[in-house]
């Protein structure tokens, strides 16, 4: 395992609306869980840093928060993806991805950074 | 709304603060209980759960800050944006801020007088619960009753009614109040020999407790007072108090004379409570006849007869209803009392029968309101109507701040903004400014509010009512302003929320055409109305009136006030009134009962020696002295006026008027016949010889048509030692001379009630002059506002034509041609205006028909007028667009669409 990647600013309710996309509504704890196996535990993000983001997001509206029971039957707040929510990760996606490919192409370029 | 969902989040902010700390701390335990799965301590397993999930107390402060963030960070970022706009823009902010303030300014010194008059409450408890009686009659007329004075008419009842309304299960306390006299200043008051011209009130004994006005010192008037035995005392207000009797708080006991008889003052009342009739009286005295003091100042022999004799109607009663009792219910059970009250022993009786009406107390008398009520909703409407074309011109402003902030809107789009915050942005500023309109409108309205009650109450003698902003104006003036500040910043906000990142090229201001006919439609009913009412005050203004209105000097001289009585009164004024005519300057000099166009007269039915006529013989009459019609330049057709000898000699005569003769002797000349009134027959014992026949001429207001008029000589059958408005011909500079002519005859003789009949006839036509004039200032500003809209779209338009208007002028157009093109767009709008304005205003006048006077509702002329002065406001206001568009060079204007 090697260094642990810090989380780029805005990046993580990214994460956060994917995973809610992927999976459904789901607890905090769940989120948090959910993003340290897709990204094989090389990110370092501590879990409290998930709640900001997670709050920011259910008011700008594009996660939708209820109180619900988990699955070994502790109260908890399930957070779902809103349609705006969706609206948001398909344009940030289709960012990304641009962003992504186009960097792509300058390190495509051929030689070796080191 | 945005700001809304703001205040909605801060009240949910502390729940949500709970909330997520226990959702953290579940957090911790699940990472806990999962470490322990893989097989950890207990002790590891929560360091290892605390250390992945990291600070949770900067997790808390985090979802704090977001919180917070959320609505105090946007809302302080909107502002600070919008302040930095307005500074860039310091016209159109200055524009916008004044529609704002001049709006809500006038609508609120408008309210604040409807509040004043119509709204706020007397300042007794619950007064709610508060009732005033009335007789139901279709007209004013209630045939063979007397009445002491017509100035209330509907409110005099017989006293007996009062006596039976005391037996009512609904009420708590009913009680009487009348004025000592029939005008103002009725009462002479000396306090350590100083003397001073006040108003009063007549009441009985639960008159204070019925209104639960308690005594700040002293006790109130009781029963008991009323009672023929009991001592004469008087509750003196708190403003007479601390004017008069320097805030003795040793008052109570106090001696002073009232028209010159000892009372004892027995309380004093709190502040701020001035009686009922005109809301400025300084005294209460029992009501019981007694010599100096009578009802309405009647002279009745006996001086019992109006309490004891039915058909005296001349009581104003008022009720406390008991708790939980609707107006309905009392009046159900009064009517029969109050029925049967007046019919006991009384031979002729009007027909039908008049009933009860209760109606709610208010802060001044109920005819004042009635009088008033029509003007007020006429000047609310009218002040509604100019704010209306104020927003709509403010949202055509906005949306044309919206157009020219599109590329930045654009920007702020593309970096992120959401579409709701670009609203939100654009309301805020909108509302900044009507916030800031609304506080300049409101300290507007302390100026402008006592100007319009002036303009109301003409010299201010009338009423001292408080037009000073209460809670209620309060609250309406900031409904005033989040209403016009949404109303005129939600469409531009939306709009603005809509625009497309990519600018689109878009025929302009459709919608701000329309904006602008709907002004020139609002303003030709304002217009209109303004001229009805213009036109009406100037046909009351100069309608012939039956006497000179010019140069002649009124006032008040009561001799029985100061010490003379009976054939001692008369002469006294037949003293002054020679010692006045002898004034240099002074061309003649009179004495009257009443002062004309004052809004008082005396009514009676009369009779003759010759046959009753058919029909109603009710008349009104003035006792007047010697030379009252060559005084009052009235034209004596036939015989002549009442002379000196007529005042001393022991046959009283009468001078009557035409329309008097055609009643009575049809055809006829009446002088040398006999009249006398009150009676249905000629009574010989109090008949007056008629010596002369004058024209027409108007006595009690304006708008009458001249009614049947006697004038007795006030003398030989009637001891007129009394109160005389005394009548001088001469101008206004002449006046100190005759005040010296009367201190020699005695210095002691106060004068009250000074004016010229030109300020008498101001003080008649007060609501006739508020309604012209208010309404034709609101008429000019809608002129300017529409002025400035009409010019603002065009010049809008031409700019954004530049490019079509360069074409047309490179392919030949002249500069003609161009101004034609835009002046007819202009009058396009002008036209829309007017075609839907004309209807409307016609509509609308009918509702104010009542309020006119020589002018129909469908008025053709002033409709004529209305529309000339559009026109040409539409030719001015397109005139410097169009001429901007005839210089466009079309070479330069081509090119910079390119």
């Amino acid at each position: 395992m090697g260094e642990k990647s810090e989380v780029w600013q805005g990046t993580l309710s990214l994460m956060v609306l994917r995973t809610l996309a992927a999976m459904g509504a789901q607890h905090g704890y769940g989120i948090a869980r959910r993003i340290d196996q897709v990204s094989g535990d090389r990110l370092s993000i501590n879990h409290g840093t998930l709640y900001p983001v997670l709050l920011k997001l259910e008011q700008e509206g594009a996660v939708a928060a209820e109180w619900g029971t988990s699955e070994n039957n502790r109260r908890a707040r399930f957070y779902s993806i809103t349609r705006a929510g969706r609206r948001q990760l398909a344009a940030e996606e289709r960012q990304w991805r641009e962003a992504a490919e186009i960097m792509g192409r300058f390190f495509a370029l051929g030689g070796k950074a080191e | 709304m945005k700001f809304l969902k703001r205040l909605a989040a801060s009240v949910a902010a502390g729940r949500r603060e709970r909330e997520t700390a226990e959702e953290l701390e579940t957090h911790i335990s699940l990472l806990a209980e999962e470490n322990v799965r893989r097989g950890m301590g207990e002790a590891a397993a929560w360091r290892a759960a605390r250390l992945t999930f990291g600070s949770v107390e900067a997790a808390r402060e985090h979802c704090r800050e977001q919180q917070r963030l959320a609505w105090a960070e946007n809302l302080a970022l909107d502002l600070r944006y919008a302040l930095r706009g307005f500074r860039r823009n310091p016209v159109f902010t200055a524009v916008a801020l004044a529609c704002f303030t001049l709006g809500i300014g006038a609508n609120t010194a408008v309210f604040s007088l409807f509040n004043a008059v119509m709204l706020r409450g007397l300042p007794v408890e619950e007064p709610s619960r508060l009732v005033f009686f009335e007789y139901t009659k279709g007209n004013r007329d209630i045939g063979p009753m007397r009445r002491l004075s017509s100035g209330y008419s509907f409110s005099a009842l017989p006293y007996c009614a009062y006596e039976a309304l005391r037996r009512a299960k609904t009420l708590d306390g009913v009680f009487v109040f009348v004025p000592p006299g029939v005008e103002g200043s009725s009462l002479t008051v000396t306090v350590d020999g100083r003397a001073a011209a006040v108003d009063g009130e007549m009441v009985t004994g639960e008159y204070f407790s019925a209104l639960g006005v308690r005594p700040a010192l002293g006790r109130a008037l009781v029963d008991s007072d009323l009672r023929a035995d009991a001592p004469d005392v008087a509750v003196v207000s708190h403003g007479f108090w601390t004017r008069e009797l320097n805030a003795d708080p040793g008052a109570v006991g106090r001696r002073m004379t009232i028209n010159g008889q000892l009372f004892k003052i027995a309380g004093v009342a709190p502040e701020g409570f001035a009686g009922l009739l005109r809301a400025k009286a300084d005294l209460w005295v029992p009501l019981r006849p007694t010599a100096s003091l009578r009802p309405w100042g009647s002279r009745s022999k006996p001086a019992q007869a109006p309490f004891t004799d039915n058909t005296w109607w001349w009581t104003t009663i008022g009720a406390r209803l008991k708790p939980g009792v609707t107006r309905e219910q009392a009046r159900a059970e009064t009517e029969p009392l109050f029925q049967q009250a007046i019919t006991a022993g009384v031979t002729k009786l009007p027909t039908p029968l008049p009933g009860l009406e209760l109606s709610a107390a208010g802060p001044v008398f109920e005819n004042y309101r009635k009088r008033y009520a029509l003007s007020l909703r006429i000047l609310l409407l009218t002040s509604g109507l100019v704010l209306l074309i104020a927003c709509s011109n403010l949202a055509a402003l906005m949306a044309a701040r919206v157009r020219a902030r599109r590329k930045e809107t654009a920007i702020r789009l593309s970096i992120g903004a959401s579409r709701g915050r670009i609203a939100a942005q654009f309301l805020t500023e909108t509302l900044l400014l009507s916030a800031a309109g609304g506080a300049l409108g409101l300290w507007l309205a302390t100026w402008l509010g006592p100007a319009l009650l002036s303009l109301l109450a003409g010299s201010g003698r009338e009423t001292q009512m408080d037009v000073s902003p209460d809670w209620t104006v309060l609250a309406f003036t900031m409904g005033l302003s989040v209403g016009t500040g949404v109303a005129c910043g939600l469409l531009p906000a939306w709009r603005a929320a809509r625009e497309d990142l990519a600018p689109r090229l878009k025929p302009a201001g459709v919608s701000s055409r329309w904006l602008v006919a709907a002004q020139v439609a609002l303003s030709v009913v304002l217009l209109y109305g303004a001229g009805l009412f213009l036109r009406t005050l100037r046909n009351l203004d100069a309608q012939a009136l039956g006497f000179e209105r010019e140069s002649l000097l009124l006032f008040d001289i009561d001799p029985e006030r100061s010490g003379y009585q009976g054939q001692a009164g008369v002469a006294l004024h037949a003293r002054l009134l020679e010692a006045v005519q002898a004034v240099p300057g002074v061309r003649a000099a009179t004495v009257s009962e009443f002062v004309l166009l004052s809004g008082w007269s005396n009514t009676s039915p009369s009779a003759t020696d010759g046959p009753q006529p058919k029909g109603p013989n009710e008349v009104h009459y003035n006792r007047v002295g010697p030379n009252f019609f060559e005084t009052m330049g009235m034209r004596l057709v036939l015989g002549r006026g009442v002379t000196a000898a007529d005042i001393t000699g022991s046959r009283p005569v009468a001078v009557v008027n035409q329309k008097w003769a055609e009643a009575f002797f049809p055809g006829q000349n009446p002088v040398g016949h006999r009249l006398s009134l009150g009676d249905e027959r000629l009574n010989p014992e109090k008949a007056y010889e008629i010596v002369g026949l004058a024209a027409d001429a108007k006595f009690e207001r304006m708008r009458e048509t001249p009614p049947r008029t006697v004038f007795l000589s006030y003398g030989a059958k009637w001891d007129r030692s009394r109160r005389l408005s005394y009548a001088v011909r001469a101008r206004a500079s002449v006046l100190p001379a005759v005040f010296e002519a009367v201190r020699t005859v005695d210095a002691n003789l106060p004068l009250f009630n000074l004016k010229t009949q030109e300020q008498q006839i101001e003080e008649a036509l007060g609501q006739e002059r508020l309604l012209a004039r208010v309404s034709a200032f609101f008429g000019g500003l809608a002129l300017l506002l529409v002025a400035v809209g009409i010019y603002g779209t065009l010049s809008f338009a031409v700019t954004q034509r530049t490019a079509e208007i360069g074409v047309r002028m490179a392919l030949g157009a002249r500069a003609g041609d161009v101004v034609r093109m835009v002046l007819r767009e202009s009058f396009a709008v002008a036209a829309a205006g007017l075609a839907c304005g004309v209807p409307a205003a016609l509509g609308l006048s009918r509702l104010v028909e009542a309020s006119l006077y020589g002018v129909k509702p469908h008025d053709a002329a002033t409709l004529t007028v209305v529309g000339g002065v559009l026109a040409l406001i539409a030719t001015l206001s397109g005139l410097a667009p169009a001429s901007r568009a005839a210089r466009i060079d079309p070479l330069r204007a081509l090119r910079i669409d390119g």
